[in-house]
């Protein structure tokens, strides 16, 4: 029954470990892929629509 | 030699005849002299441009697209519209050849020659940017047929040219061509030949084996789909903008394309697919217009101070280039994009005038939108310039078309004939001797210029004709 009991007890930490640092992936890979996205500033002036820069 | 009247001529006695004295009519005509084939050019308009002669093409125009009466942007004139043309040259895409029933192969192999012919270098390099688009490189030919050619066909003992003769149709039995029906000088004559070809451009062809298949029941196949999946390629101005060429240098280090001319762009296979887009290019004016320059710059100003500072230091640098961006875009074929014969209209010889149904398509301003986006977005990333989209593209409100130059479509080549008009080979479905050439037969329009494909198609033309007659 220890035995067992140890074996599901480091399954859930394997299993929390695994989830923490998808979590934490998978929200840097999104914020980092929105980077680029986040920089656009688009401006519409005399009929044109610029594509810019936020720091332009 | 050039004829005042066909009475001078055995009229049934001709190895071939070709209608039309444009650049596909001229290539034909010279290599089928190099090979001792005699030849008679009919050409309906005169030596040099005519008022009168040019308002034959007179048209009607259904759909707002086209903006004229189909009398500005062809030439009814010896070397046909080659009179007026641009002379940009480049070879289609091996992707838009996926619906041909060709390869770009069959054609490739007469590129030099048709270098040759338009006095160019046989350079086409396309080297890619990022993975969504690449430099690609034009030529330009300076060639006007009619000026190049015309002392070679006067002294020509294979070449007859014939000027102000209308062809109006054809005449057969069943599957054979057995003359082309034409007036000269007021008079009618019946032309009779073992092979014609129909060279007279991208909207008189389908007029003509219309008027044809009127004039002789059961002579064309009533099925054949002639004058459908009309097209051009739309050619807008897309916006205007900044392009560093140092950065484009950079990132391109010896394989970046430096010559005379515009930068063009063109878009990559990736674009294409990701973004479910035909192709397109867009390119930036080589004329330096300062007064471009400066209203770019004064807008960059407005909306970008910290930038527009930079750049307005750089303004008269060679590095920088400034000015308007235009796109040629791919269309996509529609069989209801067409050339019909007009029910009421006909022209000085009775021929019904020709009623062009041509719409916008919705997909061409999404497909603009999307280049012009993709590549501001590269421009600002790379920080190799900057652009802005005209408004009216960017909400995808519509687009201007500043001309439609380029005739596609309407005899097409395939395989089936009920979906196609000429075969591989350009002969005319279910018949024997009668060949249609020119931009008619393309299949797709790609974004290239036309003049080049339909050069290299006169050129395997010609072979497929000696083949048969050697």
């Amino acid at each position: 029954m220890i035995k067992n009991k140890k074996i599901i007890d480091l399954s859930k930490r394997k299993f929390n470990i695994y989830f923490l640092f998808s979590v934490l992936f998978f929200s840097i890979f999104k914020s980092s892929s929105n980077v680029e996205n986040k920089n656009i500033k688009k401006i519409k002036y005399n009929n044109y629509v610029w594509y810019l820069n936020e720091r332009d | 030699m050039i004829i005042n009247s066909l009475d001078q001529l055995n009229i049934s006695n001709i190895p071939v005849v070709i209608v039309g004295s444009g650049p596909a009519a001229i290539t034909l005509a010279l290599e089928l002299e190099k090979n001792k084939i005699e030849s008679l050019i009919i050409e309906a308009g005169e030596d040099e441009y005519s008022h009168d002669s040019q308002q034959n093409y007179k048209g009607e125009v259904v759909g707002k697209n086209v903006g004229d009466d189909l009398t500005h942007n062809r030439l009814r004139q010896f070397g046909g519209t080659s009179g007026h043309w641009g002379g940009w040259c480049k070879p289609l895409e091996n992707y838009n050849f996926n619906n041909w029933n060709i390869n770009k192969k069959d054609l490739d192999n007469y590129s030099n020659k048709a270098c040759e012919i338009l006095g160019i270098k046989n350079e086409f390099r396309n080297v890619e940017l990022d993975s969504y688009f690449e430099q690609i490189e034009f030529q330009y030919s300076r060639v006007r047929f009619a000026k190049k050619f015309r002392n070679t066909i006067k002294k020509s003992n294979y070449i007859k040219l014939i000027l102000k003769t209308q062809v109006t149709h054809f005449e057969g039995n069943d599957i054979t061509t057995g003359y082309a029906v034409c007036f000269s000088n007021g008079k009618r004559y019946e032309i009779k030949s073992k092979y014609f070809v129909l060279a007279c451009g991208g909207i008189e062809n389908s007029r003509i084996l219309l008027w044809t298949r009127e004039k002789n029941i059961g002579f064309i196949d009533v099925d054949l789909p002639i004058g459908k999946y009309w097209m051009s390629h739309p050619w807008m101005l897309g916006g205007a903008g900044v392009i560093k060429k140092n950065k484009f240098k950079e990132i391109l280090q010896d394989d970046y394309i430096n010559y005379k001319g515009p930068i063009h762009i063109a878009t990559t296979e990736r674009i294409r697919k990701e973004k479910n887009i035909l192709g397109g290019s867009l390119y930036m004016s080589a004329i330096e217009d300062t007064k471009i320059h400066k209203e770019i710059i004064k807008d960059l100003l407005c909306v970008a101070p910290e930038l527009g500072k930079k750049i307005a230091r750089k303004v008269f640098k060679k590095d920088l280039k400034c000015g308007n961006i235009f796109l040629q875009i791919e269309e996509e074929p529609k069989i209801t994009n067409q050339i019909k014969l007009h029910p009421n209209l006909l022209d000085s010889l009775n021929v019904p005038i020709t009623k062009l149904f041509y719409f916008k398509s919705e997909s061409t301003v999404k497909n603009a939108k999307t280049i012009l986006e993709n590549f501001g977005n590269f421009c600002r990333k790379t920080d190799s310039g900057r652009i802005a989209i005209k408004e009216e593209i960017d909400s995808l409100k519509g687009y201007d078309n500043l001309a439609v130059n380029h005739h596609i479509g309407g005899t097409r080549m395939g395989d089936n004939p009920k979906t196609s008009v000429v075969d591989k080979n350009l002969k005319l479905h279910n018949n024997k001797n009668l060949y249609v050439l020119g931009s008619s037969n393309f299949v797709s329009g790609g974004y290239a210029n036309p003049t080049y494909t339909i050069i290299q198609m006169s050129l395997r033309l010609t072979n497929e004709i000696l083949n048969k007659l050697l």
